[in-house]
């Protein structure tokens, strides 16, 4: 049995770099509408957001991993690799199932990791709050950049659910 | 010759992450636009601000917690 990782794992990445190029796109816009800080906070916040969005993956597929350990999806060296191993290794061949696994270690390890990673968010936005107020709504809006790329790619996505039925 | 199409556990995982991905964003978002405007309105800038980021950021991360234990439940 193979595990295909390939089309998933594009989407998700490709995730990141679209919030980067549209909020690069506002950005570029608002040089000639605003003021080139506002160009840079929306930039910012792009690239704040798509950092976001890379953390909370990688939570989430720690997550999903533990749920393929507990039904024996996948092993522990096919975990290793998909953490570890970033390009080539597309279709990995399933293994013994490892016996043992702390469940409940990784996924309180896994909402820590991204506990922490929110609170560095929060302190981001308290900085610019206390100390460039009038730049909130830019960084803000490059930050919810995020909105229009996933629903740009659950419409590709549905798109291409319905082509395969047909 | 490996399968080009994401099975639906793939998309169950890539369904999870958008959902739970726009979560937080959406709840600070929609508090510090709040903020903003009713600091504007008072003009108490920044303090309705930072209290309406502290709420979206609560309310969001809330969600993201409930949705992500809902999750795990499935």
């Amino acid at each position: 049995m193979t595990i295909n990782i390939s089309e998933e794992e594009k989407i998700l990445r490709r995730i990141p770099v679209e919030i980067l190029v549209l909020s690069f796109v506002i950005a570029l816009a608002s040089i000639f509408l605003f003021r080139p800080t506002t160009a840079l906070f929306i930039l910012a916040g792009g690239a704040f957001s798509a950092l976001s969005f890379i953390w909370l993956k990688r939570s989430i597929s720690r997550l999903l991993l533990l749920k393929s350990e507990e039904t024996g999806d996948i092993s522990k060296r096919n975990r290793d690799r998909h953490f570890y191993v970033k390009k080539g290794d597309r279709h990995l061949k399933e293994e013994e199932p490892v016996p043992f696994f702390d469940k409940k270690k990784a996924l309180r390890s896994a909402l820590a990791l991204y506990g922490i990673r929110l609170v560095l968010i929060i302190a981001i936005f308290f900085i610019i709050i206390f100390f460039f107020s009038r730049n909130i709504i830019a960084f803000v809006a490059g930050f919810s950049a995020i909105v229009p790329v996933f629903l740009a790619e659950a419409v590709v996505a549905l798109s291409r659910m319905k082509q395969w039925k047909n | 010759m490996p399968n080009k199409q994401p099975s639906k556990t793939n998309y169950r995982k890539i369904a999870a992450i958008s959902s739970l991905g726009l979560m937080l964003p959406s709840s600070i978002v929609v508090g510090l636009f709040l903020g903003y405007y009713l600091d504007k309105f008072f003009g108490t800038r920044p303090w309705l601000l930072l209290v309406f980021f502290i709420l979206g950021a609560v309310s969001g991360f809330y969600s993201l917690i409930r949705g992500l234990s809902k999750f795990k439940d499935e």
